[in-house]
């Protein structure tokens, strides 16, 4: 199996690596893993009125992981939270042309998503 | 050299365990065949198709083995099936001794390790082939992001840096600790179960596995479905400690 160049693209050049303040009110923080794989990932969301201003991630896992990620973060900047809460694993596995084999990679990131956005509620009493 | 018909003695063991067996020898087709020769022309019988790790249906499923007797038998087995034992022999014995060999590597691997066994009895008792499916508690992942960022400081951490190498270290032996307690707690757990589900076995009456044996069931595979990640994660903190 080969990864697709955007995979690699993604890989050798990380978007918005990185940690954001934990600890602010305006930072949402999802961290998820996959025990079959051994993958865990993080990604934080910074948001103001509403938008998603700023993404950072950071995974311990394959290439594949580390691209869905990386792209994740790329796709939720400027959305709402509504919006970056109907991202789509499939459309991640479509953009990267994942394998078979390495869905539940994208499946992370979009668990990720939605985690950092569960965060950010919790945090701001969002309901 | 023993001979195989000579080793016809019933086997009594964790696994492989059969009453009576219900087919004919492949080679003479006579009736008078016990589970791994036919007692007229001698020749040694492959594994009845329904054979499992476990005992069969009629002796219950048991989760708590005697690893010494399960040893003991698998050394038995092996001496019976073996295939340097099958030159002389026809090629269909050859084949069946390397394949009976193969299945009694694979379950004594299986049922020798505590994990692995319960694994392969969940799967048995829902008729499914696939691995289980893994998860685990999100608290879980944060602790191990965490030993994973100390693992990544420590591999790129400058070798001249010795007060960043002890504090590192000192981080991961605290995560270790935890890890190992964790996975402690776990395991006694999962042997809570396999008491529980001996108990239930033994007292089990119908064909059917009841339904307290499925909750037990369900209880050790979640368990077991972040018991091999703990294991690895716990052997990337040992790794890491050797820098």
């Amino acid at each position: 199996m080969s990864y697709s160049k955007k995979v690699i693209d993604h890989y050798n050049n990380p978007r918005n690596m990185g940690s954001l303040d934990k600890a602010d009110k305006e930072v949402g923080t999802g961290v998820v893993g996959a025990p079959e794989c051994g993958d865990v990932m993080k990604l934080q969301l910074k948001i103001s009125g509403g938008i998603i201003e700023d993404a950072r991630f950071k995974t311990f896992g394959c290439g594949s992981a580390i691209a869905s990620s990386s792209l994740a973060t790329e796709w939720v900047k400027g959305k709402t939270l509504d919006e970056a809460f109907q991202i789509k694993n499939t459309e991640i596995v479509n953009e990267l042309s994942l394998p078979p084999v390495k869905i539940h990679c994208s499946v992370l990131a979009e668990d990720a998503i939605k985690a950092a956005i569960a965060d950010y509620k919790k945090k701001n009493d969002i309901a | 050299m023993e001979t195989v018909s000579e080793k016809t003695g019933s086997v009594r063991g964790p696994f492989f365990e059969k009453k009576g067996v219900d087919r004919p020898c492949w080679s003479c087709k006579s009736e008078q065949v016990d589970l791994f020769n036919c007692i007229s022309c001698k020749t040694i019988q492959e594994f009845l198709s329904d054979t499992n790790y476990f005992a069969s249906l009629n002796q219950g499923y048991t989760l708590n083995i005697d690893l010494e007797q399960l040893e003991k038998q698998y050394y038995d087995l092996s001496r019976r099936f073996h295939p340097d034992y099958f030159q002389q022999r026809s090629k269909e014995e050859q084949e069946i001794s390397l394949e009976n060999t193969a299945l009694l590597n694979k379950a004594y691997q299986t049922l020798k390790d505590p994990q692995k066994r319960a694994s392969y009895l969940v799967r048995l008792v829902e008729g499914n082939d696939e691995p289980l499916k893994t998860q685990a508690p999100a608290s879980l992942f944060e602790d191990i992001f965490e030993i994973q960022e100390a693992v990544e400081e420590m591999r790129f951490l400058d070798p001249s840096d010795e007060s960043g190498r002890n504090n590192l270290k000192e981080t991961l032996k605290i995560a270790l600790e935890k890890m190992q307690q964790y996975q402690k707690d776990e395991r006694e757990k999962l042997y809570g179960h396999f008491n529980e589900w001996d108990q239930l076995e033994s007292g089990r009456q119908s064909q059917d596995f009841t339904d307290p044996q499925k909750s037990c069931l369900t209880q050790m595979k979640q368990i077991l479905s972040h018991s091999g990640y703990l294991d690895r994660v716990i052997q990337d903190i040992k790794t890491a400690l050797k820098f």
